[in-house]
């Protein structure tokens, strides 16, 4: 009988041609944000490469100057020395690191537009570099709507696909008044609920499959890896469960025998309640919990820390190298000692810094399950990698692999001992390491629960509203 | 007659209880906004104004030194938040506060509070310009989403017809009602944001506070008409809700987004590293057709003359033509800013042009880009920023190659200035430009509103005319 039901169901909805337009403009958006999630991703990718290319050529370079003048050629002039680790370490050299994309990085922009795709490390304390300010790739309005990415399709209008084929299930049918006839029939209320959702259920999850699983086949990067099929299922898994919310909302809502119109007002309400509204709410709180620390209050914070600091170095600077007093190395030696002093005090400020940060995410991840929209959210820009816990992990990597470029260069510095063509071998280099894909998938299943849980929930709620709306009809 | 409409319209839609459970919960959600609003904006307010005495005071206290060495030292500024930032905070959370001022540097300011928000900042903040914005739109749909449709359906369309009521008299009444019903909501925020404006105290732009109120009100024109146009065309009052609610995630969720894809493809920028490679290499070499040996020279030319010392650059101390050459030298690197720094603002400012003509399609995007203009949170107000502070950066590192020209004499770089020198230099300030400025930086999405405001009314009697009284 329930599948019946599920068949007749069927052949209505695709004599629909309103349920057509519906697909085919959901079809639609997944395709472009694909294209465009595909596009933002690979210009990504490619800058990042480009500059970390860039600077390792440049270390190259260096060292085969360094061999030639080795090889008895010619010295290099006294400020572009390839064997002073003072100079090189300062900047003549520098690493580029970055924080690579995941194969599944067109999923959901993410945070990634908000952070540096780059960072360049020298022996100088990260603070103190020469800023650049920050020259992003997208002018402010841009950036505060946030692109069209396949996670906004399947947050934000989703749901909207699944409201519109879904708000007149009952009702629709008693306001027709066939309601009652079906019911004259051998086949209970809660069949013939379960039956119409069932299908729709079928359908929509299909629909989602083939569209996310298609948009994701042509935008993504190197799947065929384990960490990326884990990604890729993970993906699909987060989908299915928020679809599976919002179809079990729909049915709870029907369940309380409203009229159609009604029911979608109520949907309606509940979707922007969930996905526009309580977002923002959250925010609210977690931001008046844990107030992002003040950058501008650090600024100064650093610069009181380091002020006698700073002005040796604008000294040792500002005066365009008139009338030294001291001996280049010893000048060197001391400008170094100096960025060493001035990190080590700004140091706990900017572990404050971090730790606050980290307190927000703590804070984000609890309040995840306050709303659907949220957890979907956070699983999408966790298996896209380019979410907070992806970056925090790797902003603090940085900062020990700085510590050990800053060594490498500060240990022959001191010593007096030049750089050999050899070393530049030795220097060390910076992988990423990322989470163990079982630390993310425990985290992003457990963003699930906070899905399939309200879901399981609602759906026991509304059995006893569908044998009222049966004793009615 | 309108004004009975009006009455009883007003009666109808303030008894539904739905409807005042949902009004409710907007004023609520407006009034939480504001108050938070308030709370951010005095405490950012104070932070940078704190931030800006220590620096100002990190700038006295720098002891003695050369002019040239304190000009690389510096001075840092701090970007006072918008005029009405509590209500509006605009794009201020994606641009930079932090600007430093320094020789040979014109750099970007940082430190833009997008770079430290969580994950959950893709779904926005919730302002009380994102309600006034997102959620009143909706609470207007649900109040006249059945104006038409639904006397249609309850048969009463037909009886008003035989009274001989005219249906623009009817749009009327039924317009009237519904902004009653609405200025029952927006009343209370109307009041509140005049009551914390004259908490938050000087600073206040009270033109601009009096220039968002019209604005929000033709917004709300436009929403009203679109909404009597779909109830009174729709073949039921549920056909209109949903096509209502279509229309409204259409224009301000999906073509918002589409604006701001489309927006870096129309008038892209350079990546961080082609800029910064840009500006090395016109600072070594010059600008293309004017190297760098001509321009100093022809600034060191310029400057000699207006001193008089033309010519005399043999007989003139060591201290004072070096000096001059700073500042020939400082001229020149000003150029190359000036040419890349403005070529990346204009292309800035070419996409936020994109996404305001964008609002042809959206009057939602026609507001947002009008209150964020008004509010002083866009980034017209921060380019404004921008250009006094760099001005100000000019005339600072000016003053003191000048000191150092003038008084070093034979101490040469060993000559140190004090403290005397560093108070002198005026303290930076930035006043925001007037309303009438903010207006004319959104022209084009005033001038959109006011054609969204025409094109739906006159639909709307278009409608209203032309109403089927019986399904």
């Amino acid at each position: 009988m329930l599948w019946t039901v599920v068949q007749v169901e069927g052949r209505n909805l695709l004599a629909e041609r309103g349920a057509w337009w519906l697909f085919g403009l959901l079809a639609a958006f997944v395709a472009y944000a694909a294209w465009s999630g595909a596009s933002s991703a690979a210009a990504h990718r490619a800058a990042t490469r480009a500059a970390v290319e860039e600077e390792d050529r440049k270390l190259a370079d260096l060292r085969a100057q360094l061999a030639a003048i080795e090889a008895g050629g010619p010295d290099a002039p006294h400020a572009e020395d390839p064997a002073d680790p003072a100079l090189v370490g300062a900047g003549l050299g520098a690493r580029a690191v970055a924080l690579p994309p995941t194969p599944t990085a067109s999923i959901a922009a993410g945070q990634r537009d908000a952070h540096p795709a780059v960072v360049r490390l020298t022996t100088q304390s990260r603070l103190a570099q020469p800023p650049r300010g920050d020259v992003a790739l997208r002018g402010p309005t841009s950036q505060r709507a946030g692109p069209f990415d396949l996670a906004f399709v399947f947050v934000y209008l989703l749901p909207l696909l699944i409201i519109a084929l879904t708000y007149d299930l009952l009702a629709g049918e008693r306001e027709r008044g066939t309601l009652a006839l079906v019911l004259s029939q051998p086949v209970s209320l809660a069949t013939f609920v379960l039956g119409k959702s069932l299908q729709r259920t079928m359908v929509v999850g299909g629909a989602t499959v083939v569209l996310a699983g298609g948009a994701l086949l042509l935008s993504a990067d190197g799947l065929a890896s384990a960490d990326g099929a884990v990604r890729a299922g993970l993906y699909l898994a987060a989908l299915l469960a928020y679809a599976t919310f919002w179809f079990a909302a729909a049915v709870a809502i029907n369940s309380r025998g409203r009229s159609s119109a009604g029911n979608a007002l109520a949907l309606v309400g509940l979707w922007l309640a969930l996905v526009v509204a309580l977002p923002g709410l959250v925010r609210v709180v977690v931001e008046a919990t844990y107030p992002p620390p003040s950058r501008v209050e650090l600024v100064n914070l650093a610069r009181s820390a380091a002020s006698e600091i700073e002005e040796e170095l604008s000294a040792l600077e500002g005066d365009h190298g008139a009338e030294p007093d001291e001996s280049p190395a010893e000048t060197r030696a001391r400008l170094l000692a100096t960025q060493e002093a001035l990190d080590a005090r700004v140091r706990p400020v900017v572990q404050r810094f971090r730790e606050q940060l980290e307190a927000q995410q703590r804070l984000v991840d609890r309040l995840r399950f306050v709303s659907p929209a949220i957890a979907v959210h956070e699983a999408l820009v966790d298996v896209a990698g380019t979410g907070a816990h992806r970056q925090q992990r790797f902003e603090a990597q940085v900062d020990a692999f700085h510590g050990t470029w800053r060594a490498f260069f500060a240990e022959r510095v001191r010593a007096g001992r030049p750089l050999a063509s050899a070393d530049y071998a030795a220097l060390p280099t910076f992988t990423f390491e990322d989470e163990p894909t079982g630390e993310l998938a425990a985290r992003v299943g457990l963003g699930l629960l906070g899905l399939l849980v309200p879901a399981g929930l609602l759906l026991a709620f509304s059995a006893s509203g569908l044998r009222r709306v049966g004793r009615l009809a | 007659m309108i004004g009975i409409i009006a009455r009883k319209e007003l009666r109808e839609l303030v008894r539904d209880g739905r409807l005042r459970l949902v009004a409710a919960l907007v004023v609520l959600l407006l009034l939480a906004s504001m108050a938070f609003g308030w709370r951010q904006a005095a405490a950012v307010a104070a932070e940078r104004e704190a931030a800006q005495r220590t620096a100002d005071a990190l700038w006295v206290d720098q002891g003695d030194k050369n002019p040239h060495v304190a000009a690389h030292y510096g001075k840092h500024v701090f970007k006072p938040s918008g005029a009405l930032a509590f209500l509006d905070p605009g794009v201020d959370p994606y641009l930079g506060v932090t600007l430093e001022l320094a020789a040979h540097q014109r750099t970007l300011p940082r430190d833009a509070a997008a770079g430290d928000a969580s994950s959950l900042a893709r779904f926005g903040t919730l302002s009380a310009a994102t309600v006034l914005q997102l959620f009143v739109p909706l609470l207007i749909i649900a109040l006249g989403f059945g104006a038409w449709s639904g006397e249609r359906e309850r048969g009463t369309l037909r009886q008003l017809a035989a009274t001989g009521v005219r249906p623009r008299q009817l749009l009327v009444g039924k317009a009237l009602g519904v902004s009653g019903a609405l200025g029952l909501v927006l009343l209370p925020a109307a009041v509140a944001a005049g009551g914390v404006a004259l908490a938050l105290g000087e600073g206040v732009a009270w033109s601009r506070l009096a220039a968002l109120l019209p604005s929000y009100l033709a917004y709300y024109a436009v929403i009203v008409a679109i909404t009597f146009v779909a109830s009174a065309r729709a073949r039921s009052s549920r056909a209109a809700l949903v096509a209502l609610v279509g229309f409204w995630s259409v224009t301000c969720l999906v073509l918002p987004r589409l604006a701001s894809d489309a927006a870096p493809r129309v008038a892209p920028l350079p990546s961080p590293d082609a800029f910064a490679a840009a500006v090395k290499r016109d600072l070594e070499t010059g600008l293309p057709g004017a190297p760098r040996e001509d321009r100093v020279e022809a600034h060191l030319g310029a400057l000699l003359e207006r001193e008089g010392f033309e010519g005399a650059e043999n007989l003139m101390p060591d201290a004072l033509l070096q000096g001059f050459e700073l500042q020939a030298e400082a001229a020149f690197e000003d150029e190359v800013f000036d040419h890349h720094v403005e070529a990346l603002l204009d292309a800035i400012a070419r996409q936020e042009r994109v996404s305001q003509w964008a609002a042809a399609l959206s009057p939602y995007l026609a507001i947002r880009a009008l209150s964020s203009g008004l509010a002083g949170t866009d980034f017209a107000h921060h380019r404004a920023f921008q250009t006094d502070a760099e001005h100000y950066r000019q005339a600072l590192v000016r003053a003191l190659n000048e000191d150092f020209a003038r008084n070093a004499g034979d101490e040469g770089w060993r000559y140190r200035a004090g403290r005397d020198l560093w108070a002198r230099a005026p303290a930076f300030e930035h006043a925001p430009p007037d309303l009438r400025w903010a207006l004319r930086h959104n022209a084009v999405a005033l001038t959109l509103l006011l054609a969204w405001l025409l094109l739906a009314w006159a639909a709307a009697g278009f409608t209203a005319q032309r109403v089927r009284v019986v399904g």
